[in-house]
């Protein structure tokens, strides 16, 4: 909270000091890294936030299934939040351990031939469309000028590090990212490598 | 200031236009809700195309539910208040055909932007920025008109719609412009002023327990302005409704955090909410018990005139969303609801702004009094199905809530949860069956609504070509 010596400036002060309480984030808390930011864009732009929450409650129903309830220090980084307000399909803050990323390829790809009775619908162009990577180093400097601690060299590096992957692989990427919590961060580099490795492998389609 | 006499004629005009177009966007929303729960209910029925995916058709459904017919209908009563206090033509004409198109150019850019992918991620504020930029700018067209005509007044004393509509004004502005700040980095893309529980917080704020957020000053505003004029009766309490107003105004600022109990937001501002949340039960209660009792139990006339019918309906759906919002904002009540399929959906909600627009449109329309009326009966149809299918709704998201939060929250003895995920969505399906046949009754009433407003105007222009040819000019 700022220092207040001048009283007259209490409302400002008081509106810096409530959104620096809701905006610090928590120790070790990693920004997204590129690719999987680029995915959360993916995931804002086809609206999976209309049927997926992404917050954890602090209510019994919610961490026997999703695990700890987040605080607002672990979602310093969300510009917009994307929370959702219903649950039509499972919360998406963590994804489920059980099905690995081949499967989630599929599910995405085509979710009835994982579920049988899933309504989710199917999202078979993330699979054809590419990243251009143009707007990524812009965003990411707006991002670094208002607080998040993103290297220069890691923004400069961006767009050619997010160019031509496949949207489908950039989105998985942002789920496993955000899929642990800030304390494990070294099996989300484990993670975001291995996605790299499986979209070379696998190529653009499931 | 003064405007040629033919020139009230043609502000009729843009009101009825503004109507139209309402109704239009009404029938166009309903159809596509309907849709977008028959693609949940048989998801093989999805086309499997980007643009017409779920999740971008759905924010474009309640846009264009609660911006176009809701804010056309709004707007074109603001219009017809203003002309109608002032006894006085709408006041820059120019302005008045920007708001016009201005505002359909909002929904139609809004809605090509949404289906193009590029929402902003807000809760019920999803069009990108530049179309906000218009939005903003719309609203202070509208503003100025109200403001500017009001002045020519001669009766200094305000009626009390015109305070409710002030108070939309201004609340509408504020609450949209601070919750939808941001960097743009393209035209299409912005990045958000505020960050995560912050930014979810505004979002809610804005968006709020709708009854209670953006527009319902400006709806109660209306009815307000209508009822009296309906019902040739003045409103049963002038005080209580200027002292229900005020109550809104310095209250409705909090409204929205009912939406985030138990959420990552500090504990003070969720209790601060909940506080709020259960106040705003005695203004909205009183102002739909106000236009109740205005209306004063004359059952006959209702009969006769089923405008006054759907007015009606619309209180007392207002009222009981209002209700509604209020046990939500009590904790337990919300930690129970807030359940597999989300807090309750806001069908009760919406379903009184649909009714109070249309109820208006009905009453706007006929201005200058068009020779022919519309047809009672269908009238009379048009508000049954409009509550059989409100009903329909609220009921089923009533069920779906209970039940799903029943499982949701039911741990075994381990504490593990006690039933599978799907085994609670499949839960689901039957009440969603029910939405969709309330929705299809709106989609029938507006139907006949708009056969309905079809046939008067041609009656009334075949009428004017006659009179026309009758007594030339
Ligand atoms: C119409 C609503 C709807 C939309 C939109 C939607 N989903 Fe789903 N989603 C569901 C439902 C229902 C389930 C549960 C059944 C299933 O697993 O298919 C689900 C399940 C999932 C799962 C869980 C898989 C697992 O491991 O069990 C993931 C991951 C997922 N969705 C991702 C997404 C992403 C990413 C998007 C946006 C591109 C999206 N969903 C859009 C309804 C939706």
């Amino acid at each position: 909270m700022p220092h207040n010596d001048e009283p007259w400036r209490l409302g400002p002060v008081a509106t810096t000091g409530f959104q620096t309480t809701l905006s610090t984030p928590s120790d070790g808390l990693k920004p997204l890294d590129a690719l999987a930011l680029e995915g959360r864009d993916i995931y804002r732009r086809e609206g999976c936030q209309q049927c997926h929450t992404r917050v954890v409650r602090d209510l019994p129903g919610d961490y026997a299934r999703y695990g700890a309830a987040q605080t607002s220090s672990d979602l310093a980084f969300d510009r917009p939040s994307l929370w959702g307000n219903a649950r039509h399909g499972p919360d998406l803050s963590r994804l489920p351990s059980q099905h690995d990323e081949a499967w989630q390829r599929v599910h995405l790809y085509s979710p009835r031939t994982k579920v049988p009775d899933s309504s989710m619908p199917g999202y078979p162009w993330l699979f054809e469309q590419a990243l251009t990577g143009q707007t990524i180093a812009a965003r990411m400097r707006k991002l670094q000028a208002l607080g998040a601690p993103y290297r220069d060299d890691e923004i400069l590096a961006a767009p050619s590090k997010v160019r031509g992957v496949a949207e489908a692989t950039a989105l998985l990427a942002y789920l496993r990212h955000s899929s642990q919590n800030h304390t494990s961060s070294d099996t989300a580099l484990a993670a975001s490598g291995q996605t790299e490795e499986s979209r070379k492998q696998t190529g653009d389609t499931p | 200031m003064s405007t040629a006499p033919d020139a009230s004629l043609s502000h009729h005009k843009v009101i009825r236009q503004l109507a139209l177009m309402a109704m239009l966007w009404g029938g166009l929303s309903l159809c596509l809700a309907v849709w977008l729960c028959a693609v949940r209910l048989w998801p093989t029925l999805d086309l499997q195309l980007a643009w017409l995916s779920y999740g971008r058709l759905a924010p474009l459904q309640t846009h264009a539910l609660l911006y176009g017919l809701g804010g056309s209908a709004l707007i074109a009563s603001i219009f017809h208040v203003a002309q109608h206090t002032a006894q006085h033509p709408l006041c820059s004409p120019q302005l008045v055909r920007f708001a016009l198109l201005g505002w359909q150019g909002v929904i139609v850019l809004g809605s090509l932007a949404l289906m193009a992918g590029f929402s902003s991620g807000h809760l019920m504020a999803e069009y990108p920025w530049p179309v906000d930029v218009l939005m903003t700018l719309v609203w202070l067209a509208v503003s100025w008109i109200f403001f500017t005509t009001l002045e020519q007044r001669s009766i200094r004393r305000l009626p009390v719609a015109c305070w409710f509509i002030i108070g939309c004004l201004v609340m509408v502005l504020l609450k949209h412009v601070l919750a939808s700040l941001t960097h743009p980095i393209s035209l299409v893309l912005a990045i958000p002023l505020y960050t995560g529980s912050l930014d979810a917080l505004l979002q809610r704020w804005q968006a709020g327990p709708l009854p209670g957020g953006m527009f319902a000053l400006g709806f109660i505003g209306m009815l307000y302005h209508a009822l009296p004029r309906q019902t040739q009766r003045p409103l049963y309490s002038h005080r209580l409704a200027i002292v229900s107003f005020w109550s809104l105004v310095l209250l409705l600022t909090w409204g929205g955090a009912p939406l985030l109990f138990a959420s990552p937001l500090p504990q003070w501002s969720q209790t601060l909410g909940m506080a709020m949340g259960i106040v705003l039960l005695a203004p909205g209660l009183a102002l739909s018990i106000n236009g109740l009792l205005t209306l004063n139990g004359d059952w006959q006339s209702m009969r006769r005139d089923p405008l006054r019918c759907f007015m009606a309906a619309a209180l007392v759906f207002y009222g009981l969303a209002v209700l509604e919002q209020t046990l939500l904002s009590i904790a337990p009540l919300n930690a129970l609801t807030f359940s597999a399929a989300g807090s309750l959906s806001p069908a009760n909600a919406l379903g009184a702004m649909a009714m109070i627009s249309v109820a208006m449109l009905y009453f706007l329309l006929p201005y200058p009094r068009l020779p022919h009326r519309f047809s009672t009966r269908l009238i009379a149809l048009h508000a049954s199905l409009a509550i059989v299918g409100t009903l329909l709704c609220v009921g089923a998201s009533w069920a779906t809530t209970l039940q799903q939060a029943e499982m949701w929250h039911a741990l075994a003895a381990d504490g593990s949860p006690q039933y599978a995920l799907d085994e609670i969505l499949a839960t689901a399906r039957t009440p969603m069956l029910v939405t969709l046949a309330g929705l299809s009754c709106w989609v029938m009433g507006m139907l006949l609504m708009a056969a309905n407003v079809a046939q008067a105007l041609a009656n009334s222009s075949t009428v004017r070509e006659l009179s026309r040819g009758g007594h030339p000019a």
